[in-house]
């Protein structure tokens, strides 16, 4: 039996693993930062980071600047822990494929 | 439309990627330190001049340097304050950053009264300790930064301070040239660099492994 942990799902996407490895890299970011970094769609990338937000791996807080709506993203406790767990089983893959 | 299938490789490959694009936010123009230091420089430099000439209250430079370095930390609030919401993102780095250069100003300030009520600055010796506390923050700054001739400063900065301390009052007034000389290598250049690099790159920040 294979002692190798299926990768997980939330984070083995494209966009949302490139938005978490933007998070988890600063404190908090702007909406508008994870589109400029990630050459994502605004469309897209709000589904995505809803998607990160419902399962408690990231916070989002709307507010005002300068009159304008402000959306940041942080990411939680739980997102590192679930961070960490994807780039360990990462490792374990590719480990077995060297 | 389906999301592409990530392969392990990749989906390192982006983890990497992204993380490297987000240290790109970590970055400073240097513009402080440049205003710094040529306050420190001309201060030091026209402290010597004057002594030099055999000018009567030399040492009232420093009082003048006193308001102007007020002036400059008053303003450094101002501008930190308004400008603390604008980022479209905070990092770790500049955070720490923003913490050391409370701390090191304040760490100057008491240095600079401990100077002064204790007789230190006839001395000259009060320019070694200053030297030190440069050092400190280069050092700290060049590493987080990850820019090496704010490291190289700072060991000329101690150089400085040790040349200092070990000469004493033989160095008589050139002392003040030994402290100009190590603002000019420590602050000024490395700030100047860091500034034209911001301005011909701003994408990729101030300081990166010069």
């Amino acid at each position: 039996m294979s002692d190798f942990k299926d990768l997980d799902p939330l984070l083995h996407s494209q966009l949302r693993l490139a938005v978490i490895s933007l998070l988890v890299s600063v404190k908090e970011a702007e909406f508008t930062f994870l589109k400029e970094k990630t050459n994502a769609t605004a469309g897209n990338l709000s589904v995505q980071i809803q998607k990160l937000k419902d399962a408690n791996y990231i916070e989002i807080t709307k507010q005002f600047k300068d009159n304008y709506p402000q959306t940041m993203c942080k990411i939680t406790k739980t997102g590192i822990e679930a961070f960490e767990a994807y780039v360990r089983d990462l490792r374990q893959y590719l480990d077995v494929k060297k | 439309m389906p999301e592409p299938k990530l392969t392990e490789t990749e989906s390192l490959q982006l983890i990497e990627q992204m993380i490297g694009r987000a240290r790109q936010e970590e970055k400073a123009s240097g513009w402080g330190w440049i205003l710094w230091g040529w306050l420190l420089f001309i201060a030091s430099v026209s402290h010597y001049v004057m002594i030099r000439m055999g000018t009567k209250g030399a040492s009232r430079v420093w009082e003048f340097f006193g308001y102007a370095a007020i002036l400059l930390i008053l303003w450094s609030l101002v501008s930190w304050y308004f400008s603390r919401r604008k980022g479209k993102v905070k990092t770790y780095t500049n955070e720490l950053v923003d913490k050391l250069g409370l701390a090191f100003f304040i760490s100057l300030m008491v240095t600079s009264y401990g100077n002064n009520v204790t007789d230190l600055n006839p001395t000259g010796a009060n320019f070694g300790y200053l030297l030190l506390l440069y050092a400190f923050w280069m050092y700290i700054h060049g590493a987080v930064y990850r820019f090496n001739l704010l490291r190289y400063g700072a060991f000329i900065n101690w150089i400085g301070a040790m040349a200092i301390f070990y000469f004493g009052q033989r160095l008589g007034a050139e002392v003040l040239l030994v402290h100009a000389l190590c603002v000019a290598l420590g602050y000024l250049i490395p700030g100047h660099i860091a500034q034209n690099r911001l301005s011909n790159k701003p994408d990729r920040g101030g300081y990166e492994r010069l």
